[in-house]
């Protein structure tokens, strides 16, 4: 035989068997980086049991393998400052219940709670920009008072501009971190308050990062533990977050979550961990 | 050309055995590979039942005196020993029936109270082949080197039993021998009306044990019990990579992972309200044993703890003798510590519903002995606060010498009281000045 050939159906034959040793090796590694958690045919069978148990899905469902981790937050207790320099600057504090300081102008009240919460009401009401829908009037009106922070995102639009809440969520490493949120109170074309409460994040340890539950299942998880509704609810958004109550604490754990968003403005977060309902 | 196709050859040629080595060996095996984190933890290997309950207390009689034995007190320790060997080698009960009375020259050498009860019958380690039953105290009789016991169950006494002679002589002789201190003498309340100075009066309710005379008590300072954190929280969590932190701004500390939480703050609060697995009837020896391998497991057994209390509940989701509640509390020095010093659970069959864990240690006494105020005076002084309270007839139901937890944080403190219940309500007085204690009465 032409020693050449040979030499080449021997690089042939091994090529062959190393690929194959190496799927045996790699392959599932391999496999992790590409896989879906969540195939076409799950997320048609999670729809079906959902509708079955009275919700309506129509938010766009994440079904890549999605990592996190625990993040640890304390209070930002400037942005609560922010509020008592800009609208209460000469005021004296008076106590108000549980702790919570009172600082009053002729044309405000601001509160600061001791866990960080901050909350300005306008005695006569502030009036918006006319001509533009109510949640750009009230970007624009807290942009102007510098309190729209960077990190600020538009969450939704609770009840409408007659009588309504403008809700933005904190981001936090490009994701929503729930716990931390600004609300706009609007009442006839009018801002009535502004409630702010911030966090700060430190940065998750590399080594504490897990895989979370797919979103199906939080969906699953959600319908158990709420149970059947008796009429259609049509859940409007589901993104991977951050919540947990707030604590009067210097420092905590936020798990990472599943948040729902129910038309009627209500949201339901369940841990990306455990599957269970964070309340 | 050929030189390339055997470098490639060769290069494809060694790559394979490596990977086939990689293959072969580069997996660890099933017993190397890491474990799936859970790891049984615990605080210490549960006791056994025999040495999961001691009792209230023990009289010891001699020449018409009575003295009452404290927990941790050499003779308490020496005569329950023996006692409870005794029961344990008296199979049944029947085997031991003496007659219908005691001989006439017998007489009362000790009597022990159980509370809670001891339990009797095939689950117990006390009285194995007797029917099942609770043992609410014992009472010892002798006549030379020949003792009887004479057992109170079911709220009546039982005819006497004739202990093993070699057991009875033991017994005698361990009497015999026994010199108890003179601050252990007491005096017998008898039930009915008890006068009191300066004219007052109270009705007593049951026949009480008081110490006799004005006794003497140190104050204690106290230190709190430390527990291993980690070991702590990798009993109660499984899976610590799913509990999360809390650091309160007190400088309590929360683990939770949703399920259950942990605070950790003077002593620990442990909570897991909701219940996972099928709820089984635990009967009481069964439910005696379940709070001591959890009390082991859960920070274990610290020195001189006596279980206090042991009672089914009647919640609304569950059967009664599915969850049960037990309490325990530390004796320092003989004497129960009250207030808020004590390990409190609830539990089921499957773990524990609320745990609550605080306990100290007396590792110093402060300045002298102080002399302590008699009884007849602080019961005069419990009815001067009952009266000044509206309240117009005293009916004495307990009254105990304590310590109570007192003190700031940093520096508790353990001071002498007389713990009083009488017409309903609970009087914690200072043993040395009968004034009563902030946070005392209730």
């Amino acid at each position: 035989m032409n020693l050449s050939r040979a030499k080449t159906i021997l690089i042939c034959a091994f090529l062959g068997l190393n690929l194959l040793l190496c799927y045996h090796l790699f392959g599932e590694e391999m496999g992790r980086l590409t896989r879906v958690a969540v195939s076409a045919a799950e997320l048609r069978r999670a729809v079906r049991q959902l509708e079955e148990a009275g919700y309506l899905l129509e938010a766009k469902i994440d079904r890549s393998a999605r990592k996190s981790a625990f993040l640890t937050v304390f209070p930002y207790h400037e942005a609560g400052e922010m509020l008592r320099a800009k609208f209460a600057p000469a005021a004296a504090p008076q106590a108000g219940t549980a702790g919570t300081l009172v600082y009053e102008s002729g044309e405000a009240k601001v509160e600061l709670h001791p866990t960080g919460l901050g909350r300005v009401e306008f005695k006569a009401g502030r009036e918006l920009a006319g001509n533009q829908e109510p949640v750009a009037a009230v970007e624009l009106q807290l942009k102007e008072w510098g309190l729209l922070y960077p990190e600020a995102r538009f969450d939704y639009l609770e009840g409408s501009g007659e009588r309504g809440v403008v809700h933005y969520v904190q981001l936090c490493r490009d994701m929503p971190l729930y716990s931390g949120y600004l609300k706009a109170f609007l009442e006839n074309n009018r801002l009535w308050a502004v409630e702010i409460y911030w966090l700060q994040a430190d940065e998750p340890l590399p080594e504490k990062v897990m895989e979370v539950i797919p979103a199906t299942e939080a969906l699953l998880q959600m319908a158990e533990h709420l149970g059947p509704s008796p009429h259609p609810r049509r859940i409007v958004k589901a993104e991977l977050g951050f919540y947990s109550r707030d604590y009067d604490a210097e420092k905590w754990e936020v798990p990472p979550v599943w948040r729902f968003l129910f038309e009627d403005g209500e949201s339901c977060f369940v841990n990306a961990f455990t599957g269970n309902l964070e309340s | 050309m050929e030189r390339v196709k055997s470098a490639v050859l060769f290069f494809l040629v060694l790559l394979s055995m490596v990977l086939t080595y990689q293959l072969w060996f580069g997996r660890r095996s099933a017993e190397e590979a890491a474990p799936n984190g859970y790891e049984p933890v615990y605080f210490e290997e549960p006791k056994p039942l025999s040495q999961l309950l001691i009792p209230r207390s023990i009289l010891f009689y001699r020449d018409n005196l009575c003295y009452r034995l404290r927990p941790g007190e050499a003779g308490f320790e020496r005569f329950w020993e023996a006692l409870s060997q005794i029961l344990q080698e008296m199979d049944q009960p029947a085997n031991y029936e003496y007659g219908e009375a005691l001989p006439e020259g017998a007489a009362l050498c000790l009597s022990l109270e159980f509370d809670p009860p001891l339990p009797l019958g095939p689950e117990s380690a006390w009285l194995k082949d007797a029917p099942r039953g609770e043992l609410a105290g014992m009472k010892i009789w002798r006549e030379g080197e020949r003792c009887w016991a004479v057992l109170l169950a079911g709220g009546q006494e039982g005819r006497p039993l004739l202990l093993p002679l070699q057991r009875g002589a033991q017994m005698a002789a361990l009497c015999e021998k026994f010199t108890p201190p003179e601050s252990a003498l007491c005096e017998l309340l008898e039930a009915g009306e008890l006068k009191l100075p300066q004219g007052r009066a109270v009705t007593v309710n049951v026949p009480l044990c008081v110490p006799a005379g004005e006794g003497a008590m140190v104050e204690l300072l106290l230190k709190a019990e430390v527990l291993d954190r980690e070991l702590l929280l990798n009993t109660f969590f499984i899976n610590r990579s799913l509990v999360r932190e809390i650091r309160e701004r007190d400088g309590g500390l929360i683990y939770t992972d949703g399920e259950q939480g942990l605070r950790l703050y003077q002593g620990l609060e442990y909570s897991r309200p909701r219940i996972e697995q099928k709820a089984v009837l635990l009967s009481y020896p069964a439910a005696l044993q379940a709070a001591g391998k959890l009390l082991s497991y859960y920070g274990g057994w610290p020195e001189k703890l006596r279980l206090e209390s042991l009672v089914p509940l009647a919640e609304e989701e569950s059967r009664p003798g599915e969850i049960w509640s037990a309490r325990w509390r530390s004796y320092l020095q003989g004497y129960p510590l009250l207030g808020e010093a004590e390990v409190a659970m609830v539990y089921h069959q499957g773990g524990m519903v609320h745990y609550r864990r605080k306990l100290y240690e007396a590792p110093y006494s402060q300045g002298e002995a102080l002399v302590l105020r008699g009884c007849r005076e602080a019961l005069a002084a419990a009815v001067d606060l009952l009266a000044a309270a509206g309240v117009e007839e005293y009916f004495l139901e307990e009254m105990e010498l304590a310590y109570y937890l007192t003190g700031s944080s940093y520096q508790p403190r353990a001071v002498p009281v007389w713990a009083i219940r009488m017409s309903g309500r609970e009087l914690i007085l200072n043993a040395h000045s009968l004034l009563p204690l902030e946070g005392g009465e209730r």
